[in-house]
């Protein structure tokens, strides 16, 4: 956990104060409607469907129980028992009143949170691996690097009035967990042969209307220049990204629009000017930033395999293992994900019941740490491997302990039309109608790893594009279908899923998500053989045959 | 009125952009253009007249650049003048009066002022004394900011 010093503090307070005070000039007719919405969106304030929808940043998705336990409290008191978790590692409010929002805010800042830049044409919240500084595959730390990004972007006095928003992913391991190849720049920490840190600078990626996989612009940036190069970057994006048309403003489309080479010479040009000044980050900068993450202390155990786990264990917690805990660079540990996708529920949804169960299960067994991941779960980042069944037993309690982290059912979903002003169509009772169709756990296992996402409109929120299986809400004449697309994939060999065909309605949407799972079985070599590896090496034919019919 | 280093000053500076605008007068900011054809090679340009640019201005245009030289913001929401306003002080290392004008907003100042501008003029349905406000709401920032001095000072560091 990163721990904030008064500085870190009096920011937050100071923008509450601000914030109290804009949405008062608003109230008071001094600020219209127009002047008002940049303002409340760069503090995470949508106005929705049925009342203000507040999305609070969770910075990399890092979480300390007692601000979790703020989040169950704010949920309890000024929302209706519950919270959102998103795929950028947020938590939404949907149910809260205009005037109590001060309040909200308040109440984070004593825990030391807010809702900065959590939406807006502006940089946003950023976004990291859920098993930063615990993967046994890690190559560097990002967690510092994410907080110097966090810092360097909060309340940027050049940036806040961009063309679109911005997203910035971190990463530093082998395998990409943060989708940087999908963000409008994805930093990836490495290390050179003598150990120097540096990054791998991607630029141009995202999803949305026109899904774009990022390029590589830098190849080995010093780590000492990393916020000048950022500058150097969205500098030219603030002042070249177009502004005439909205689904046209991205650094995607000027990228796309210059290409690669005459951006990142735009991009050099103005390092030049950058590079060595202000900004550039000394030994002390990193120092400073990194005494301020706890430092947790590992027992030193003995590790445990799995049939020592699994001694006089039940199948249930045999299953949950094998789906839900993932390996810890300690031994002895385990990072342990929770599921928030229960069936019937919505996809990313807690309680504050379940936020409080969550955040004493950290106290008494992770360090007091919760991560939030980009799949919508939480993660229990610490846990001795002897302490996992007590875990799991408190899971199941609280209707937590549902075994399906990377399957079908783990399903990734936007709130949708029954909340979102911006969707066509829902797609929570989509989601729900998919998990009721794979209810059974057995076949479910069997099927293996299958990333299943919704999005219900071209925004993207559900991140379709790079689902294994991605679905996207569209409207026909005011009636609600839903595209299908197959083949797309997260990661370093991240993919945009092709479109199956013409697009289905509501009701059918289940039964086309069967057939393409009963295509995948019967062509899989193997059964490790995954169902995206099926379709890179069989292409799009039999799924289209499957579900429409030979032609 | 107008606000100079966080002071409220008399005079209403105003931007001429028709071939009928009135030129005469002080507190007036020319077309770059106009001003460069006028005013180009004279030692001093006469009080309280200065050239307006726009947000997209490119700064490889700027040749001669006056004492006072003003961003003129047609839409609050287009922040180019941002970005065009640090690259006028900090690579052309101007050290004149650098003015918002135009569609400026009082919960805007303080980001302006960070980017270089020493000076605004704000809408005339704006509360221009409110808005002096608007540049004590912080004691802390994470970035260097961009003087009127002309060079990048280090910021108040969060560690310190």
């Amino acid at each position: 956990m990163y721990t904030y010093n008064q500085n870190d503090k009096k920011l937050v307070e100071q923008r509450v104060v601000q914030f109290r005070n804009q949405t008062k000039r608003y109230l008071d007719g001094a600020l219209s409607d127009d002047e008002f919405r940049p303002l409340r969106l760069k503090n995470g304030l949508y106005i929705q469907k049925h009342a203000p929808m507040l999305r609070v940043a969770i910075p990399y998705g890092l979480l300390s129980s007692l601000q979790l336990r703020a989040l169950a409290y704010i949920s309890r008191t000024y929302d209706r028992g519950y919270g959102h978790f998103t795929t950028r590692q947020n938590i939404q409010y949907n149910w809260l009143t205009l005037e109590s929002v001060p309040d909200v805010l308040d109440e984070l800042s004593k825990v030391g949170m807010h809702a900065i830049q959590t939406s807006g044409n502006c940089i946003r919240n950023v976004t990291s691996d859920e098993f930063a500084g615990l993967a046994p595959d890690e190559v560097v730390n990002p967690l510092v690097w994410c907080e110097i990004i966090r810092q360097w972007s909060t309340l940027h006095p050049e940036f806040g009035y961009l063309p679109r928003k911005f997203k910035i992913a971190v990463s530093g391991a082998k395998n990409d967990r943060a989708a940087i190849k999908v963000h409008d720049i994805g930093v990836l920490a490495i290390k050179k042969e003598n150990d120097t840190i540096g990054f791998s600078i991607y630029v141009g990626g995202g999803l949305g209307r026109t899904p774009i996989i990022g390029q590589e612009i830098k190849s080995f940036l010093h780590w000492s220049d990393l916020l000048t190069y950022l500058d150097a970057i969205l500098r030219v994006y603030n002042r070249y990204g177009r502004r005439d048309n909205k689904y046209k403003s991205r650094i995607k489309i000027l990228v796309k629009a210059m290409g690669l080479e005459a951006f990142k010479k735009e991009v050099e040009t103005e390092w030049d000017c950058l590079k060595g000044k202000a900004g550039t980050l000394v030994g002390d900068d990193i120092t400073r930033i990194k005494d301020r993450f706890s430092n947790n202390k590992f027992e030193p155990l003995i590790p445990l395999s799995e049939s020592e786990i699994f001694v006089g264990k039940s199948q249930e917690f045999i299953n949950w293992y094998r789906r839900n805990v993932f390996e810890h660079r300690e031994p002895g540990y385990c990072a342990v994900v929770i599921s928030l996708k229960k069936s019937k529920a919505a996809p990313g949804d807690a309680t504050d019941i379940q936020m409080d169960a969550v955040a004493n299960l950290a106290d008494e067994f992770s360090f007091g740490e919760i991560r939030v991941t980009h799949s919508q779960n939480l993660v229990l980042p610490h846990v001795r491997a002897d302490q996992l069944n007590e875990v799991f037993g408190v899971l199941q309690k609280y209707e937590l302990a549902t075994s399906n982290i990377g399957l079908l059912t783990d399903v990734i979903a936007c709130p949708g039309g029954d909340f979102c002003s911006l969707a066509n169509a829902v797609s929570i009772p989509v989601a729900n109608a998919i998990q009721d169709r794979f209810d059974s756990l057995d076949y479910l296992h069997d099927i293996g790893e299958l990333v299943l996402n919704i999005s219900g409109c071209m925004n993207s929120c559900g991140h379709h594009h790079v689902g294994n299986i991605g679905i996207l809400g569209v409207d026909k004449n005011g009636e609600e279908w839903y595209q299908i697309t197959i083949g797309g994939q997260q990661g370093f060999g991240a993919a945009i899923g092709k479109v199956i065909g013409k697009s289905f309605p509501r009701e059918e949407v289940p039964d086309v998500i069967e057939k393409l799972v009963h295509c995948y079985i019967r062509h899989r070599e193997a059964s490790d053989e995954s169902f995206a590896q099926v379709v890179s090496r069989i292409g799009l034919n039999p799924f289209k045959e499957e579900v429409y019919g030979a032609h | 009125m107008h606000i100079k280093n966080r002071e409220l000053l008399e005079g209403e500076w105003r931007v001429v952009q028709e071939e009928n605008d009135l030129r005469e007068g002080e507190f007036v900011l020319l077309p770059l253009a106009e001003w460069v054809s006028n005013f180009e090679g004279s030692v001093v340009s006469p009080n309280n007249v200065g050239a307006w640019i726009s947000v997209d201005f490119d700064v490889s245009d700027l040749k001669t650049v006056p004492d006072v030289l003003a961003i003129y913001f047609k839409e609050f929401t287009d922040g180019r003048g941002y970005s065009l306003a640090r690259l006028i002080r900090d690579r052309l290392n101007f050290k004149g009066d650098l003015i918002a004008i135009g569609d400026i907003l009082r919960d805007q100042l303080w980001d302006l002022e960070r980017c270089g501008f020493n000076a605004f003029v704000m809408r005339s349905d704006q509360d221009v004394n409110e808005a002096l406000n608007a540049f004590n709401e912080f004691d802390v920032t994470y970035q260097p900011v961009t003087s009127s001095l002309g060079s990048i000072n280090d910021s108040v560091k969060s560690g310190a």
